[in-house]
């Protein structure tokens, strides 16, 4: 029967590296700095005694650290006791439910959480998905623990941009597949013109797939002369950027419909239309039919449209448009 | 060749004598009794890919909807007026661009064993409609071929349309399990199909099939038992040699196979429902069939960018022709505007296509009477 006791503790006889119950992943502690600083230590941190005086942390890791910094080399403990080695799911929860009354946990710390229960506690799947996941907020689809738990292997800059929203899990899901430059080049990327969640998912499966088709690396595709002259252009605005490179990548990974296309808006700007007529190919030049809509207030208007198509017509331009499908 | 991993016996389905043959060929495995096909499939959807698809489990059950059925093809484009019997569903040579993975959410091959029912069914049908031709197929949701080891269907339908003047029906196989129905008498009323591709694409996408020779050597055996043959380059995949390498195809062929004793081929180029994609990245990451410029076409099934159709199409079209001037090739799901562009002349509509494809039906009929 574990039994806990307010103790007076030491820094040093806490194992810092022994991380059994500490599911935590808030890199900064500046925070918590300011506040020991000002407040001191309100809420002693739970630790686990082991054999041999030394000490497990169950919960409070920011804390330590952050009473570390400020060189506070002794200070008070709940301690759960009688010291063991062995890992105790009690403790676990404690610190899940200590946590989850008092913040908000990111989805790499509810990533951890479900990692932990499974591989430390024997949790089955339909336990987590159960009773764990409706606790974390996650819903209770079970796919979404195939979703977090590649999360855990992600270097811990990519768990910072997951976390603030810079990366989305879906792209952070394709990103683990990649090898580590090509991975670092992608988010320096997505980082730097603030990619959107969607326009990620869209841009890495359009470079994979160019990266597959041609054999070549997402890397040397980065470094292609086309790509550079986008990234290096000192005028361009960063919606800019990120769209001209999308219309690169998808020259690139469908050369043949990028060709119609631009065949298409060449004779589109022959055509000198108005305003008021908008011309539409049919769909991925899938049909054999143009869409053509005249729009109109007057009957001075729809005179006007209707000497700019006569013109058209006898220009010869819709015998090129009837041959580029 | 497929091995079952394990074996599933539908109740209804147990005393029936295809049933009793199978489990024989079978001996090995012990038959796990369940109450209701759907019942059972449902509460053992597949998410994953199978661990190994060429050892499939297999249910034996009940067929209690129609076997007959038509062809459900495509809308907006132009298709054939086939029928299906829904005899087998589901497949173990695992192609990466096979649509059953998409239609079929759980990882057994389904034989329906009541196969008295669909004699009585197809005998009723086509005596009914005794001036209407059936083109009729088991090939759409299985391979027709694939568990005849074990089934010995092929036996029994090339017997049963042997006397049927109005219906030709066709097996349509990657495999060469053809020693059940060679010596059988057949009136040619049976054609003999084989899904063709280069080998490039059946080393890479094709797991579990025969080579393009074996395939080859199969068709051969046929035509020398007087079977007609058919032929379907479908899906044609389009890569870097994509040409040399059908050609290389076409050529391999027509050096086995005379023209004279081929009934039809097909061709029809990589398309898929759009949820399919996911699912061939997920069960064959190696494949790079959904690299292509795939684009969602008028029926919303994802097909190649239609100039490459139309050049695909246009050059199979010239390489057959060129060995074989009057055998008959179509195309599988494809507009009026396409078949112009690739073969110089288009059919317009199904129900055109569907009349041309009966007249060789009863093309053999008059060859017979001759």
């Amino acid at each position: 029967m574990t039994k806990f006791e307010i103790q007076q503790v030491n820094l040093q006889d806490i194992e810092l590296s022994d991380r059994c119950y500490i599911f935590t992943f808030e890199p900064l502690i500046a925070n918590m700095v300011a506040s020991l600083r000002h407040i001191g230590l309100q809420n002693p941190p739970l630790l686990q005694a082991l054999p041999g005086q030394r000490l497990r942390i169950v919960s409070g890791l920011r804390r330590i650290i952050a009473l570390k910094h400020l060189q506070i080399l002794r200070f008070p403990a709940k301690v759960a006791l009688p010291p063991t080695e062995k890992i105790s799911e009690h403790l676990f929860l404690i610190n899940l439910h200590e946590n989850l009354a008092t913040r908000r946990l990111n989805l790499i710390e509810k990533a951890t959480i479900i990692h932990k229960l499974i591989s430390e506690f024997n949790y089955s799947l339909e336990l987590v998905v159960k009773e764990i996941l409706p606790l974390l907020d996650v819903g209770s689809n079970p796919k979404m623990i195939d979703r977090l738990l590649p999360l855990i292997n992600l270097e811990d800059r990519l768990k910072i941009a997951v976390i603030e929203e810079s990366l989305s899990i879906d792209s952070a899901l394709d990103l683990i597949a990649l090898p580590e430059q090509e991975r670092t080049e992608l988010v320096k990327l997505f980082l730097r013109f603030n990619f959107g969640k969607n326009i990620q998912r869209e841009f890495l499966q359009l470079i994979k797939d160019i990266s597959a088709a041609n054999g070549q690396s997402i890397s040397s595709i980065l470094s292609r002369i086309e790509i550079q002259d986008i990234l290096n252009h000192e005028t361009l605005t960063a919606p800019v950027i990120i769209s001209r490179l999308k219309q690169q990548l998808l020259k690139w990974r469908y050369p043949q419909y990028s060709q119609i296309q631009s065949n298409f808006e060449e004779i589109k700007r022959e055509l000198k239309l108005p305003p008021t007529i908008s011309l539409q190919p049919p769909r991925f030049f899938e049909g054999n039919k143009y869409r053509l809509e005249v729009v109109f207030q007057s009957q001075k208007d729809f005179s006007r449209a209707i000497e700019h198509l006569n013109k058209i017509n006898q220009l010869g331009l819709i015998k090129k448009l009837e041959h580029l499908i | 060749m497929y091995q079952p991993s394990q074996i599933f016996v539908e109740k209804a389905a147990l005393r029936l004598p295809t049933t009793q043959n199978i489990l024989s060929r079978l001996s090995n495995l012990q038959p796990f009794i369940i109450d209701d096909l759907s019942q059972f499939t449902t509460s053992q959807r597949l998410t994953q890919p199978d661990a190994n698809p060429n050892a499939k489990p297999l249910i034996l059950a009940v067929q209690k909807a129609e076997f007959l059925k038509n062809c459900p093809g495509t809308r907006r484009y132009i298709c054939c007026g086939y029928q299906i019997l829904n005899l087998i569903n589901n497949c173990e040579i695992n192609c990466s661009y096979c649509i059953l993975q998409g239609y079929l959410n759980n990882p057994f091959i389904i034989v329906y064993v009541n196969i008295e029912d669909l004699f009585a069914e197809c005998e009723a049908k086509l005596r009914k409609n005794p001036d209407k031709i059936f083109r009729i197929g088991t090939g759409e949701l299985a391979d027709s071929l694939s568990t005849d080891h074990l089934t010995r269907y092929s036996k029994a339908l090339v017997r049963f349309f042997n006397d049927k003047n109005n219906a030709v029906i066709e097996l349509k196989t990657k495999t060469t399990l053809i020693d059940n129905f060679i010596k059988e008498q057949h009136n040619r009323r049976t054609v003999i199909a084989w899904s063709l591709n280069t080998p490039k694409i059946i080393a890479s996408e094709e797991s579990f099939a025969p080579t393009l020779e074996q395939r080859l050597a199969a068709a051969a055996r046929c035509q020398t038992a007087g079977f007609k043959l058919a032929f379907h380059f479908d899906p044609m995949i389009y890569y870097n040699e994509w040409e040399d390498d059908y050609q290389g195809v076409v050529e391999k062929l027509f050096a086995q196979i005379d023209p004279e004793n081929i009934i039809w081929i097909s061709l029809g180029a990589l398309r898929y429902p759009p949820q399919l994609e996911k699912i061939i990245r997920n069960n064959h990451p190696h494949s790079s069939i959904v690299l292509g410029e795939l684009f969602p076409g008028l029926d919303e099934k994802i097909r190649y960018f239609k100039p490459i159709r139309i050049e695909m199409f246009r050059k199979m079209y010239q390489w057959i022709k060129a060995m074989a001037p009057d055998v008959f090739v179509y195309l599988c799901m494809e507009s009026s505007e396409v078949w112009e562009k690739a073969f110089g002349w288009t059919p317009k509509n199904s129900a055109k296509l569907k009349r041309l494809m009966d007249k060789l039906v009863d093309s053999i009929n008059a060859n017979q009477k001759n």
